[in-house]
């Protein structure tokens, strides 16, 4: 957990304004709306919200992976390593995506091919970015399934992705991501899809790996849990902006916004005897088709007030600089 | 203090299924647990441990090919058919797929008054009328009566199986894994809505599912499943306090952590990988994971027996007695 503390030093990944605009019926929306924020290398920001909050089409933008009726706003900036990577050739764009950011997706058993053994699935990069002879991207893919925790990873380089559990194929997904060395790993619901045990192991393991090669994580997830124990910072994500950033550390106590505060509490907790209610939020999320006035979370928001529903409220931040909330009527700083 | 008769008693379920070359998969070997009138009883563990395999053996959704399953006395298994029709307004049944559960060509409202079309019980107007009362009483708007599953969020659709399953007055309902993929605020939103209809038919509820959290919130007692058998049934509280298999340790220990921390125990599987369910290991099925187990283990297995008031748990070395 030690980030450096180098001011001096550019962030390893810097967003402004990002916005992504979706086709939906003959009519473009906003499924991605003003989200800045920046990453230091050696450091995880957890991106938390519910499904179709915009987490994942905010990933994929970033690395030009895009569904074809999803577009980045013309006025949105990226700095990678200096670059921005919204004005990038395709080809420039390759090369980050070899060795500069690399992603792992929520399902292995789709993300990976199944008619390629995974060994010639984690050469492939080697080979193709690397320019590695094939003997020698073998031999380093063995190496790689070791690091990922695969044992008898010389036998498992020649099996298909179907002879192998959830949590082997995605440490192998993960194998694949780190062959290149990249400086950003970013991780889409990594353990969604697998068992509690296997999530846990997978979650360590990523950890392990991030802190050792000192790469910079964007770790999405919808389990606020994972994301303040397993992150340094978190962005809280509603109806395609984000309205939170706040420290891992807080995100359980000392959150400002009455929809982080919901999230915490519709979690049921571990120490309440069993048929305590649950405190649950109303309503749902909006979908991206509907026009949004003031706060998309309004409707659904106790706490409102008159402001709420005319004007959008725009990110603030505490003394500290490491708070920001976007909310018209916060939560008291003195939390309970 | 009389003991009220079980509502459901399960003895020796065995199911298995063809895994082809004339092998089969022992889903579920050997599992018994009764429960009581108003009970809810969790059944956790990993995914293929069984426990949908015991929902379904409930069910007759086949008969299982061994064992016996008790509904009030009457053996499910052993019925005739007419009887077994007779019985199954009384069991139902909510599916984790809300997408698949439900026909995606039926309106929502025909959809909720099915069973009693299917029973027989009345004319469809009063199905009708019934419906849209069950439809208020789940919290859906009576107006969504003409809509198709396709048209309505995830937590709608739940909210549709939860009013198909009470239509017909149930004194068992088998909840399979009911919130698992819904996000968190919809799943505080059902789990509430469950509370309140256990409460207001007197139900009986079997509750299947991975999350141990949700588990603890949700059930009176948890029985915990790992490779088809039961290695641990206990009053809740009491198993997340204090676990005696080490198998119920690794799943508690593998809750992400959120608010006040309970106290747990520091335990680990070896590995995460299960193994196979066609060639099950000897003597304790979870030896292998196990970072307890020693050479008996490997041997012999171990019968599920009393380590405390109420709770059982198969192991020969566990981590607290009676």
């Amino acid at each position: 957990m030690t980030a450096s503390k180098d001011p001096a030093r550019p962030p390893l990944l810097q967003v402004e304004n990002l916005g992504v605009f979706l086709q939906h019926k003959e009519r473009l929306v906003r499924a991605v709306d003003a989200v800045s924020f920046r990453l230091k290398q050696g450091q995880t920001l957890g991106i938390v919200g519910e499904s179709g909050c915009g987490k994942t089409l905010l990933c994929r933008s970033l690395l030009g992976l895009l569904p074809g009726c999803a577009a980045v706003a013309p006025n949105a900036k990226a700095f990678f390593d200096g670059r921005d990577l919204f004005r990038l050739s395709e080809r420039s764009l390759n090369k980050v995506r070899a060795a500069g950011i690399a992603m792992i997706f929520q399902d292995p058993l789709s993300s990976l091919n199944p008619v390629m053994t995974i060994g010639r699935q984690i050469c492939e990069p080697l080979v193709h970015h690397l320019g590695m002879t094939a003997g020698k991207a073998r031999s380093r893919a063995v190496e790689l399934l070791y690091s990922v925790g695969v044992s008898g990873a010389e036998q498992r380089v020649d099996q298909y992705p179907h002879q192998m559990s959830g949590g082997m194929r995605q440490r192998v997904a993960i194998a694949i991501a780190l062959s290149c060395g990249p400086k950003l790993l970013i991780a889409d619901e990594p353990t969604t899809a697998l068992d509690v045990t296997v999530q846990a192991a997978i979650l360590d393991l990523l950890m392990q790996v991030q802190a050792e090669r000192k790469t910079g994580m964007i770790l999405v997830t919808h389990d606020l849990r994972v994301a303040a124990t397993r992150t340094h910072e978190v962005a809280v994500m509603y109806a395609g902006r984000i309205v939170e950033r706040i420290s891992a550390g807080g995100l359980l106590t000392h959150a400002r916004v009455p929809y982080t505060r919901a999230l915490v509490d519709a979690i049921p907790k571990m120490d309440r005897p069993p048929h305590t209610p649950l405190r649950s939020i109303e309503g749902r999320p909006p979908g991206p088709a509907g026009t949004i006035f003031g706060c998309a979370f309004a409707p659904r928001c106790n706490r409102e007030i008159e402001k709420c529903r005319t004007r959008t409220p725009p990110m603030r931040s505490d003394r500290s600089g490491r708070h920001g909330y976007a909310c018209w009527n916060p939560v008291q700083e003195a939390a309970p | 203090m009389t003991k009220p008769a079980p509502v459901l008693k399960i003895g020796n379920l065995k199911v298995t299924y063809e895994a082809g070359r004339r092998r089969r998969i022992q889903a579920v070997s050997d599992v018994s647990f009764e429960m009581t009138q108003g009970e809810t009883l969790g059944l956790v563990g990993e995914s293929g441990c069984g426990k949908s395999s015991i929902a379904r053996a409930v069910m007759q959704l086949p008969p299982p090919p061994s064992g016996r399953v008790m509904f009030f006395g009457e053996d499910l298994t052993g019925v005739s058919p007419l009887r077994l029709r007779q019985l199954r307004p009384r069991l139902q049944m909510i599916f984790q797929d809300s997408a698949a559960a439900l026909n995606p060509r039926r309106k929502v409202g025909e959809t909720i008054a099915m069973p009693l079309r299917v029973a027989g019980k009345a004319p469809r107007e009063n199905r009708n009328k019934r419906a849209r009362e069950m439809m208020s009483a789940v919290g859906l708007d009576p107006a969504l009566f003409g809509h198709r599953p396709f048209q309505l969020s995830g937590g709608q659709c739940q909210r549709v199986q939860f009013a198909r399953a009470l239509m017909t007055e149930p004194a068992l309902l088998i909840c399979d894994e009911p919130v698992s993929s819904l996000d968190v605020s919809i799943q505080a939103q059902i789990l509430n809505l469950l509370e309140q209809v256990r409460i207001r038919h007197g139900l009986t509820i079997l509750f299947i599912s991975h999350d141990m959290a949700v588990v603890k919130n949700v059930c009176d007692r948890v029985a915990v499943m790992y490779l088809g058998r039961l290695c641990e049934a206990a009053p809740t509280e009491a198993l997340y306090r204090q676990p005696a298999h080490p198998y119920t340790a690794v799943l508690i220990n593998a809750i992400p952590m959120a608010g006040p921390v309970i106290s747990r125990p520091d335990i680990k599987a070896v590995t995460t990988d299960l193994p196979s369910p066609i060639d099950p290991p000897s003597g304790c099925r979870f030896h292998t994971r196990c970072p307890l187990a020693r050479d008996r283990c490997a041997k012999v297995e171990p019968a599920m027996e009393s380590v405390g008031p109420c709770r059982q748990a198969a192991c020969h070395y566990p981590l607290c007695s009676g």
